[in-house]
């Protein structure tokens, strides 16, 4: 997609350690797909009309199309439903190729803010959503302000910091982590 | 007496306490001990540790299932995504040993273990299993009437079935929440897209539009082939969208009819004899109607 | 021996001419017999001997003595040898001549004139051990060995301006290029591109699959529009690749085109010795698809392997044993039962007028001797009962059991009734 917006894809921009890269990010099976396109005819990304939806996805994974899949944010619309994982017939997992195209993303940074927003609140309160006004809808159902999780315990939640350090988020994380 | 850890996760303590309060209120009902799992935190989201490693994943999944482990119980969950994430969790720890092995040395460090004991549950199949529909049956009070109830039990809580401990026959042809909505007194017929999804997750935060253009066309069907009084869904983030996405969809003139949502807790809740308000308390699509209909029966 | 010291060189037809053999030659590794032959009009003995009467050569005989270098040791070489024919009476034929591969130059569109293009076949003989490259894998312009290499399918088939049939075997050979090429270099990079992938059957899929699994990229709904020399020497592929739903290009150093299975040149005139025909794409026609399949119209003459349309080997064994066994059960009882339903001629009633004799399609009539006359003849062994002759007969002499006239007016007699 590139030249000046022509619409042609050159597939010598396929880079074959891109594909080993996914394949060592979990998408061990991703070669053997044959494009029946069974996941692409269930996945939710692509009846909502996503642009890259499964399917094209496993398939430029499998040509190495890089720059291609961290430009798309596609991947970052699959809801995880693992409808592809039940139906594939080849056992490609094609979900486990999106959580490879998003692990390789991460470490270049190509992934949108709230991906970041949502690792950020992960460390900081334990948990990755967190709107605001949480105190009064739970006062509303006669619980107390906060749940017994670990935002209720300092020391878990600082022992919690401490293994999530331990993870490749101490890499990748774009903000502080103390 | 039955114990059980319950998991809140982030949607349902922040977002919808009022599914917190019914689970308290009908496991209690239910004659079930709740223990609370002090320090747990998000499953994690599919969107964050999952999306960084399969280590990543696994090791914050541990850490919450170390701490039922610790109290001796498993786990009950109201969200499809914790129901999940950490049943894959679960399953990734069994099936790669190197990966346990990594996650037990993280664990270790800071003062935990997990052995890989704990169940997770969620509310749909903890009620079919380990309460029973007899039992059920036998407890509530309220009746729910002949109330037509359009189910949705949530894809995180179907699939990846190789992954789950118990479940549905077959996961494309869901059962198990139909038959508790019947046996609660209710009608709950299959209908042709009982296994869309709704819409919910990433793709709501990355693509909205699309995501609630794919919801309405499922309440689209389940309007034109059952018509329900209400919808019962099994997943708490199903319900966000059944909720406050079909409210915003009508907020935008897009959808010309309601069908108001509860979650199955809240239902069970409202049928063992829930405080009302309480149980509904942030609903956005008005209940009254289904109310009226449940206490009138009694 | 002979052919290695022979200094005439001329192309090698059996390497598709990518290197070259010497006049005396074996014809390919697998020849039966496998015995060296002298090519006469290549040959320097031969041609000396045209011009000026005299032997210029005899090198493959009496070798290079002032070098040490030794003729034939078993003194096989005679010059004076003919070629010879010999007529053998046999009581079946099986034609069996295979195929020939559609050559580079229809496809215009390919840059048939580079020479970094070239046909499977050809590939073939490049990555074949006792090929013109010892099996080494190089690029014809300039003994490179290919980085990428683009692979294109149903070059020439499924084609309405070629043929319009499917060649069958294309889609398997391909991945089986890939998987000695990756199997050998898996660095190289490796794209096939398909309309659709035809991997039917047990086995074939499996192939493929396993095929993906060592990285040959696949390319659907990919038919390449053009392939262009770049200043380089390079090749720009063209296609479309359906799975991403976008028109795509590829820089590859080596293009190889799976070019269609024709029928062999001269089939048609051969098959008519036989009184045998072609269908309409050009292969000798079976008489029955499903129930005669080794058969043609003319009695004893058989078919087998690519001469009847495009198959793979395992198909071509199978039929070349089916052939041999129809074949056996017709020679080998000594008899043959005729059909019923053949013509006969009234050689009384034949007035030897000959009318009948070319109109039959399987050469049956013959005109021999009966009581001291020239007399129409059918032999029943060849008659496939058509009728053809029996109403040509100006003399009615021909009976065509099963359809005598009086039958053929009792018919008519009954359908006309009411
Ligand atoms: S279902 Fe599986 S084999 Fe089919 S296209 Fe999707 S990933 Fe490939
Ligand atoms: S898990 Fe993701 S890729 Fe697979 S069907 Fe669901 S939304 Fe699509």
């Amino acid at each position: 997609m590139e030249e000046g917006g022509v619409n042609v894809i050159d597939l010598t921009q396929g880079d074959e350690s891109f594909v080993k890269e996914l394949i060592a990010l979990g998408a061990d099976e991703l070669r053997e797909c044959i494009q029946c396109g069974k996941c692409g005819a269930t996945c939710p990304m692509a009846l909502a009309g996503l642009e890259f939806f499964i399917k094209r996805i496993v398939h430029a994974a499998n040509l190495g199309l890089r720059d291609i899949l961290l430009e798309d944010s596609s991947v970052w619309g699959c809801q995880s439903c693992n409808r592809c994982v039940e139906i594939c017939p080849m056992d490609i997992k094609p979900y486990e190729v999106i959580q490879a195209v998003r692990r390789a993303a991460v470490k270049v940074e190509a992934c949108p803010a709230n991906t970041y927003e949502g690792l950020r609140n992960l460390y900081r309160f334990g948990h990755a959503v967190f709107p605001k006004g949480f105190e009064e809808r739970r006062k509303k159902v006669g619980l107390p302000e906060k749940p017994p999780t670990a935002l209720s315990f300092d020391e878990f939640r600082k022992k919690y910091q401490e293994l999530l350090r331990q993870t490749i988020l101490e890499e990748i994380a774009p903000f502080p982590l103390d | 007496m039955q114990k059980i850890g319950i998991f809140l996760g982030c949607n349902i303590p922040f977002n919808r306490p009022d599914i917190e309060y019914s689970m308290r209120f009908l496991l209690k009902e239910l004659g079930v001990e709740i223990v609370e799992l002090e320090g747990a935190t998000c499953c994690p989201a599919y969107g964050t540790m999952p999306s960084l490693g399969l280590l990543e994943w696994a090791v914050a999944s541990a850490w919450n299932l170390s701490i039922a482990e610790e109290k001796g119980v498993d786990m009950l969950t109201g969200c499809g995504s914790c129901y999940g994430v950490q049943n894959e969790a679960n399953y990734y720890l069994k099936k790669h040993p190197e990966i346990k092995e990594q996650v037990d040395k993280i664990l270790a460090k800071v003062g935990r273990k997990y052995d890989g004991t704990v169940k997770v549950w969620n509310v749909i199949n903890f009620i079919y299993e380990k309460i029973g529909l007899d039992t059920l049956k036998q407890k509530i009070k309220y009746n729910l009437n002949g109330l037509k109830c359009a189910v949705q039990t949530g894809c995180h809580n179907l699939w990846p079935s190789k992954a789950f401990p118990s479940g549905e026959d077959n996961t494309f042809f869901p059962k198990r929440l139909r038959e508790i909505c019947e046996i609660m007194g209710g009608v709950a017929p299959h209908y042709s897209t009982i296994t869309d999804c709704c819409g919910m997750g990433a793709l709501r935060s990355n693509a909205p539009e699309k995501s609630l253009a794919l919801f309405k066309k499922k309440l689209d069907v389940i309007k034109e082939e059952l018509d329900p009084d209400l919808a019962v869904i099994g997943c708490s983030s199903c319900l966000l969208q059944f909720d406050a996405g079909q409210a915003l969809l009508i907020e935008q003139k897009k959808l010309n009819y309601k069908i108001p949502a509860l979650h199955l807790a809240q239902l069970t809740a409202i049928a063992l004899g829930a405080e009302v308000e309480k149980a509904t308390a942030m609903a956005s699509i008005p209940l009254n109607g289904v109310i009226t209909k449940i206490k009138g029966g009694n | 021996m002979c052919t290695e010291i022979c200094p005439a060189r001329v192309p090698n037809e059996y390497n598709f001419g990518l290197d070259q053999r010497r006049a005396a030659y074996i014809e390919y590794p697998q020849a039966v017999p496998k015995k060296a032959v002298i090519d006469e009009p290549n040959c320097l003995y031969f041609k000396s001997i045209k011009k000026t009467g005299k032997p210029a050569c005899e090198i493959c005989k009496k070798g290079i003595p002032p070098k040490g270098i030794q003729g034939c040791p078993a003194d096989a070489i005679k010059f004076d040898d003919k070629d010879e024919y010999m007529n053998i009476r046999v009581g079946a034929v099986i034609i069996a001549t295979g195929f020939k591969p559609m050559p580079k130059h229809y496809f215009k569109e390919y840059s048939p004139h580079s020479p970094d293009v070239i046909t499977s076949m050809e590939f073939e003989r490049i990555l074949s051990a006792t090929g013109p490259t010892g099996g080494e894998l190089k690029r014809p312009s300039d003994g490179t060995k290919p980085k990428t290499i683009a692979m294109i399918s149903c070059v020439g088939s499924r084609d309405e301006r070629y043929h319009p049939y499917c060649s069958k075997v294309c889609c398997m050979y391909m991945l089986k290029h890939a998987r000695i090429l990756k199997e050998k270099y898996p660095d190289i990079k490796l794209y096939l591109f398909f309309i659709d992938v035809r991997t039917a059957g047990k086995d074939f899929e499996e192939f493929y699959v396993y095929t993906r699994e060592l990285g040959a990229k696949i390319i659907r709904g990919g038919r390449v529009s053009s392939v262009d020399v770049k200043p380089n020497g390079k090749l720009r592929v063209r296609g479309f690749d359906v799975d991403l739903c976008s028109p795509v290009e590829l820089e590859a150093d080596l293009v190889v085109l799976a070019t269609a299975i024709e029928p062999p040149d001269g089939v048609e005139e051969l098959g008519s010795m036989f009184t045998a025909t072609c269908g309409r794409e050009g292969f000798l026609r079976e008489v029955h698809t499903k129930l005669y399949p080794v058969e043609t119209q003319a009695r004893g003459v058989f078919i087998a392997g690519c001469v009847q349309g495009p198959k793979d080997i395992p198909e071509s064994i199978a039929q070349a044993r089916a052939a041999a066994s129809a074949t056996a059960a017709l020679v080998i009882p000594g008899k043959i039962k005729f059909e019923a339903i053949i013509s006969e001629v009234d050689r009384d009633k034949c007035s030897s007028c000959g009318v009948c004799v070319p109109l039959c399609p399987y050469t049956a009539i013959r005109i021999v001797e009966y009581k001291g006359k020239e007399k129409a003849y059918i032999e029943p062994a060849l008659c496939a009962g058509c009728g053809v002759c029996a109403s040509a007969c100006p003399s009615r002499a021909i009976t065509f059991h099963g359809f005598t006239t009086d039958q053929i007016m009792a018919q008519i007699e009954a359908l006309t009734e009411a």
